[in-house]
């Protein structure tokens, strides 16, 4: 009886090896399928992003920056209406630079503390 | 090959040029480096004259009494040596320092040149003297003179530090009046304009106590225009304070005018 039980379970597992694939396989090889698909999207939309940055940057939103553009940066000729206030504008802030830069680099370079002016040490109390 | 001449007389000039601006580096950094030297070998021969003064005063012999003849007059003639090289090296300072006025720079040039006069006439006069007593009455006179010189030296030093103040003081006074030009003939927001009249009231505040420090310290400094004070370096490190302390305000001035600066250029 009992070794009829263990023979009937050894052919049944054995059926079952031979008969259809573990349940754990059948999942992996349901659930794979869609995973690649998945990814392969998303690669894709990602390498089409890139392309389009790199190509023409202007087409994709771009977040716009906190600060408008410094006018000094500018190049746009005049208008017509008033093009000497513009022009004569952006040399006064120009000017207006160049003294600043010129100013941080005179408080930035002064050094009251220079080593090579301090007067040597003698001794002048020699006697024989 | 006539018409070529000029261009290539103007090529040379231009080639010229960078080592004609080198040469005064040069020459300051030669004359700071002798005096170095000078020091070096001031120092050394003080070693020799303590070595021979105690080899004389423990064994009075002839023969260590005419060591200490000859590195005493060594180190006589070493010190006055370091003292010539370096009044040469702070009077070339004198003429490269931003902000010296011409006057001060006549002034100080020539008494400078006073006191590196007399320690060469000083040095000569040593290698006459053959007795100790003789030695030690140049040895004496030189350290009298060295009161004078030490003040004259101070005094230059107070000089130069106040035209490197005022060098750095003009340009920060320039951007102030630029901007001052631009704001007054460009009308901006009122938010904007309260805010640049707020800092420029600031600025102005900094610039006035940077103004003072400087009074202040032209002021301390000129207490060392007599011969001689005993007080010259502490007379100097005080009148030096005064002068960082303008810096500070100046500091201070440039901070808010680039603050300005900011305003104006997103108007």
């Amino acid at each position: 009886m009992n070794n009829n039980a263990s023979e009937n379970i050894i052919v049944t597992s054995n059926n079952m090896n031979s008969m259809e694939p573990p349940i754990a396989e059948k999942h992996i090889k349901f659930l794979s399928l869609p995973i690649l698909l998945g990814i392969g999207l998303l690669g894709g939309v990602f390498m089409l992003f890139l392309l389009a940055t790199t190509l023409s940057p202007k087409s994709i939103p771009v977040t716009p920056s906190p600060m408008p553009t410094p006018r000094i940066i500018s190049t746009a000729t005049p208008t017509v209406a008033a093009p000497t206030r513009k022009v004569s504008t952006d040399s006064a802030i120009q000017a207006i630079f160049d003294a600043e830069s010129s100013a941080s680099s005179a408080l930035k370079n002064t050094d009251f503390n220079e080593q090579k002016l301090i007067p040597p040490q003698l001794d002048m109390l020699i006697s024989f | 090959m006539k018409h070529l001449l000029p261009i290539i007389f103007l090529l040379i000039l231009l080639l010229l040029q960078p080592q004609l601006s080198y040469s005064q580096n040069e020459v300051t950094d030669q004359s700071y480096t002798s005096y170095l030297t000078s020091l070096d070998i001031y120092r050394l021969s003080h070693q020799d004259y303590e070595t021979a003064k105690a080899a004389y005063l423990k064994y009075k012999t002839p023969a260590s009494q005419q060591d200490l003849l000859e590195k005493g007059k060594k180190i006589l003639i070493d010190r006055d040596n370091v003292l010539i090289s370096y009044l040469n090296y702070l009077l070339l300072q004198l003429v490269i320092s931003q902000g010296v006025n011409f006057t001060d720079q006549t002034i100080f040039q020539s008494k400078l040149k006073v006191e590196s006069q007399y320690y060469t006439g000083h040095k000569d006069s040593i290698n006459a003297v053959f007795n100790l007593s003789d030695l030690t009455k140049k040895s004496q006179e030189s350290e009298k003179q060295h009161q004078i010189t030490q003040t004259v030296i101070y005094h230059a030093l107070g000089i130069i530090l106040i035209g490197k103040i005022e060098a750095v003081s003009s340009e920060v006074e320039k951007f102030a009046t630029l901007q001052n030009t631009y704001v007054a003939s460009n009308p901006l927001s009122d938010k904007n304009s309260n805010l640049v009249a707020r800092w420029s009231l600031e600025a102005k505040n900094n610039q006035l106590l940077s103004k003072n420090k400087i009074e202040e310290a032209r002021t301390k400094f000129s207490k060392l225009a007599s011969t001689y004070t005993t007080d010259a370096v502490s007379i100097f490190n005080d009148g030096k304070l005064s002068v960082l302390q303008s810096f500070q305000y100046l500091n201070g001035q440039y901070s808010f005018l680039k603050q300005i600066s900011e305003i104006l250029i997103y108007e």
